[in-house]
């Protein structure tokens, strides 16, 4: 170990120390000071606010600590700079959906901060075990967060099914981890890749690599194990829902492609048709099984099966141009699928009803509410000058360069079949008659910031690709 | 690449700016909104007319050049510029975006909202009839396609959510199965650029593999062929137009179509010559289905709208008829059909519009003896009857015979049955004239106003006006066209094969121009 530098500047962790300061002083304010539930979230959406500043001021860093258990490279910084993004949003729709959650709000987004954490660490991890703990830290704070809200029932099931198919495939990780040690005799991604010749033919190494990628493939919600995905989704309160389908996605894309191009390598030991099918079939069923759904939050789930399709579809490519695909799909995701949920927390709450027909005329009660709804669905479904159709287009390129025509042409038409359920979501709102007592929506200043803001992002990531296109390659070319 | 500017991106950027511009005026304030969307349309307008002034036909390669690099590391850049054909049809949107905006008047609710997507409409389109750059012709392709669901889902007539619906999805699928094309395009070049110049280039000097090539062309062919309405992709298209509003109407046939051969002439015939070649002669056999088909289909439907619906189906067989050519007669005869045609169906859509704001039905057995009320109205359609019948006089006269001309020797029976075919056409749109306008006056439309005053009649008089210019003075379009249709043809001449005679002298034409 000694060939591994050992370069334990404090500042590398500023991002995480920072946020450990910050769940510090919430924790402390929660018991001890008398501050109001409402401040404390104000507070700790300003201490994120700050915390993005000590990212940037880290950026140009990089290098390894704790015994190269550490790493910070664009790469992580990159994730971290996802995780925070959609902590931010999460914890500004727990301001808007706290009507229900009444005083104990505090500790929701108490919660969060430290799934934020997790995943912080989830980002430089660079060994088997800190990335199976820091995936276990970041599920833990959501079991509870799922089902938070202890007198609704769906929440419980949700709840209790994550719990037990989060419990399930940690194990398999697990018990993934211990053959790779058995054969390789180390944790290390370094270590692994290393061995990698000598032991890439050995069954067990390869079953406990299997085993791995089922595991991490509960996280990501691929084919065939998403059936937890529409109950958990739909049960779960909307800040977690949202929390969940992006925070916790990225998470489980970050590990994959931890596993599958630093700790062994795609040239040596390929995957790449096995990906292949699992985003074919991901794909196939999300979006066949959003078609019929009647709830919004179940639709959702469905559609963000769906994403995971397209973005395992990037993987499979197995390029640099895959990768980066990869990353800026999630950057665009990420933002239209936060500014999606925004709108509907606020919908939800304000409609009394997460079913779709209960947004019939929303377009009539708030033309803002509707209007950056109806930008953040056509994002989704991939429409330019909209971010989601750049990370479409290079995901789609990237298939087509590695010669998967079949999966590209695929997914193209499967865009067809996502369309159809954005677009019926669409209707429902605009051109669907309300009931004859129109009553007007009024949304708060910070939410219709909020709202516009959003919208503006996702036109202008859609139309000036280049600033988020750079982060995603060079947070790429650390992997090859 | 160097950056170089041009006025052309103004094309865009002016809708666009126009829609920004409404999205901050307040909704109730419709007669200011109204203003602004007429005074972006007769600024694109002056636009096109001045760049269709100013092209010089004599020079060769594209016109007007911006290009500013985008996204580098993939090669992407937006580059636009004009050639022949590219000036011909911005002008025909030009001109069919302002009649639009004035015909849209009757938009009562949601005035805003309509103009904001309206104009997105009319810059996208712009859009893609500039781009040199495949990226940027998908983008604006498939961004012209969506504002189409709420405009037809929110203003359109009956059975306006599914024909919405249809129509779009229709429209998108097929776009994104030649996005496949485009992509593999890219790949296979090995230039690693969108840029459609440095594309053709190559694919004249050392063209893509005869394998490649085959494979290709029939994603984008058919790809780009559903919003051209190529039969068996069409059934969106009389089932859109009925629901439409009439602007959207307009826009949608009189241009939104002839993308789909635009960029089929743009990217197959000049970059996958051989793939052309060996589909183009099945899409020679599906237009008669479309010809014969759409225009029998016309015959049997009694709302008007329909019956255009069905006659443009028809019409754009004429169309597809000319690429599968591979000459420069009959190319030249398309795009000059592509003009005429999108004034034609325009101006009838216009009509049809105008009359059912008055009486709110466009069956044809409720109307009857309307020209006693509608004068204006009625010479106005009885010209787009002609027009659409192919009389000579009008523009639609000048390029289906081109069309003819430059298929009869490689096309034989199809340009037979599709010379049949305008007689059908002469039958419905003149059995409808007959139906609608003559006959006996009905007491129920007594009361109907005509057209009144320059604004009410504007965009009427300006289609027909459009027409009779160009089909008297056909080589106003026809030295425009030319000779970027003979270098296309030329570029690939060994592969299209053995050219007819040339019909015009006009080599004797362009050579006094290079002096």
């Amino acid at each position: 170990m000694n060939e591994l530098i050992l370069q334990s500047h404090w500042t590398m962790f500023g991002p995480e120390i920072g946020l450990i300061a910050l769940i510090l002083i919430v924790l402390f304010f929660e018991l001890f000071g008398k501050v109001s539930a409402s401040n404390i979230l104000r507070g700790s959406i300003l201490g994120t606010f700050l915390i993005s500043i000590i990212l940037f001021l880290v950026w140009p860093m990089s290098g390894t600590a704790l015994y190269g258990m550490f790493t910070l490279n664009p790469l992580a910084l990159f994730l971290k700079g996802l995780f925070l993004g959609s902590s931010i949003l999460t914890l500004f729709m727990v301001r808007e959906y706290k009507v229900s959650l009444g005083e104990r709000s505090s500790d929701f987004a108490l919660l969060i901060l430290v799934a934020t954490l997790g995943a912080f660490f989830l980002a430089s991890a660079n060994d088997l075990i800190t990335l199976f703990i820091t995936i276990e830290w970041m599920t833990i704070s959501l079991y509870v967060l799922t089902s938070y809200l202890k007198t609704d029932e769906y929440a419980l099931e949700a709840g209790t099914k994550y719990l037990i198919m989060g419990a399930f495939s940690s194990a398999m990780f697990l018990y993934g981890i211990s053959f790779v040690y058995g054969t390789v005799g180390g944790i290390h991604f370094d270590q692994i890749r290393m061995a990698l010749p000598h032991v890439q033919q050995t069954s067990l190494f390869l079953v406990g690599l299997l085993l791995i990628l089922a595991g991490i493939g509960f996280k990501v919600a691929a084919f065939p194990f998403q059936l937890w995905v529409p109950d958990v989704y739909q049960g779960a309160p909307t800040p977690v829902t949202a929390f969940l389908s992006v925070a916790s996605k990225t998470a489980g894309f970050a590990a994959l492609i931890k596993i599958l191009f630093v700790a062994t390598d795609p040239a040596q030991l390929n995957w790449s048709t096995l990906i292949a099918v699992l985003s074919a079939t991901t794909l196939l069923y999300g979006n066949l099984g959003a078609l019929g759904q009647t709830n919004m939050k179940r639709l959702f789930a469905y559609s963000s099966i769906g994403h995971a399709g397209y973005l395992l579809m990037g993987i499979a490519s197995g390029t640099q141009m895959g990768i980066e695909a990869v990353f800026f799909y999630l950057a665009a995701y990420a933002i239209s699928n936060l500014t999606a949920f925004l709108a509907i927390v606020i919908a939800n709450r304000e409609l009394g009803s997460g079913e779709i027909a209960a947004y019939r005329g929303l377009g009539k009660k708030s033309p803002i509410l509707a209007g950056v709804f109806f930008l953040s669905l056509l994002s989704l479904g991939g429409i330019p000058p909209l971010a989601g159709f750049f990370g479409k287009f290079l995901v789609l390129q990237a298939a087509v360069t590695r010669g998967y025509l079949w999966l590209a042409i695929l997914g193209a038409v499967n865009v067809i079949v996502s369309l159809y359920y954005y677009l019926s979501v669409v209707k429902e709102m605009y051109f669907k008659q309300g009931q004859a007592a129109e009553r007007k929506i009024k949304i708060g200043r910070p939410a219709k910031v909020a709202l516009i803001l959003l919208a503006i992002a996702t036109v202008g990531i859609g139309i000036w690709q280049e600033p988020i296109l750079y982060l995603a390659k060079s947070a790429a070319h650390t992997l090859f | 690449m160097l950056n170089s500017y041009s006025l052309v991106p103004w094309l865009t950027l002016i809708p666009l700016i126009g829609a920004g511009t409404i999205l901050l005026l307040h909704p109730r304030r419709t007669s200011r909104i109204r203003f602004v969307a007429i005074g972006v349309t007769v600024l694109t307008l002056f636009l096109a007319v001045f760049f269709f002034l100013v092209y010089k036909p004599s020079v060769s390669g594209y016109q007007f050049i911006t290009s500013i690099p985008w996204v580098t590391s993939l090669g992407i850049s937006y580059h636009v510029g004009l050639d022949g054909i590219g000036v011909v049809m911005v002008l025909l949107h030009a001109i069919l975006s302002l009649c639009g905006a004035f015909v849209s008047r009757s938009i009562g609710q949601n005035v805003k909202q309509y103009f904001i997507f309206y104009l997105i409409l009319v810059a996208s389109i712009f859009g893609v009839f500039t781009s040199l750059d495949l990226f940027f012709l998908y983008f604006f392709y498939e961004m012209a396609v969506i504002p189409l669901y709420p405009l037809i889902g929110m203003w359109g007539s009956q059975n306006r959510e599914y024909a919405a619906m249809k129509l779009t999805l229709y429209i998108s699928l097929g776009a994104v199965v030649a996005l496949i094309g485009l992509l593999s395009l890219y790949v296979a070049s090995g230039l690693q650029t969108f840029d459609l110049i440095l594309l053709s280039e190559q694919a004249k000097t050392q063209a893509f593999s005869t394998h490649f090539q085959l494979w290709c062309a029939p994603l984008l062919i058919f790809g780009f062929g559903v919003v051209a309405s190529l039969w068996p992709f069409h059934s969106w298209s009389p089932i859109g137009y009925a629901a439409a509003p009439t602007a959207v109407s307009m826009l949608h046939a009189g241009v939104l179509k002839k993308l789909g051969i635009f960029i089929i002439i743009r990217l197959v015939i000049t970059l996958l010559p051989e793939g052309a070649r060996f589909w183009l002669p099945l899409v020679a056999v599906l237009c008669i289905v479309n010809i014969l088909y759409g225009a029998w289909a016309a015959m049997a439907q009694k709302d008007m709208k329909f019956v255009i619906g069905f006659a443009s189906v028809s019409h754009m067989g004429y169309a597809f008829l000319g690429i599968a050519c591979l000459n420069q007669i009959a190319l030249t005869g398309t795009v000059f059909f592509m003009f005429a045609h999108g004034i034609m169906a325009a101006l009838c859509f216009a009509l049809i519009g105008f009359i059912y704001d008055q009486t709110h039905t466009r069956m044809i057995p409720d109307l009857g003896g309307l020209a006693k009320q509608l004068p204006f109205i009625t010479v106005c359609f009885v010209m787009a009857a002609f027009a659409s019948s192919g009389l000579p006089g009008f523009a639609n006269f000048v390029s289906e015979i081109l069309i003819f001309f430059g298929a009869w020797e490689r096309y034989r029976w199809q340009t037979i049955l599709a010379i049949f075919g305008i007689v059908i056409t002469a039958t419905y749109m003149l059995r409808m004239v007959r139906n609608v306008f003559f006959g006996a006056p009905r007491p129920e439309w007594a009361k109907l106003n005509d057209a009144k005053g320059f604004f009410e009649k504007l965009p009427f008089g300006l289609l027909v006006a459009v027409l009779l210019l160009f089909g008297f003075w056909p080589s106003l379009l026809l030295n425009v066209i030319r000779p970027t249709t003979e270098a296309l043809i030329e570029a690939h001449a060994p592969i299209f094969g053995k050219q007819p005679i040339a019909l015009i002298e006009h080599t004797s034409i362009s050579k006094k121009e290079n002096r």
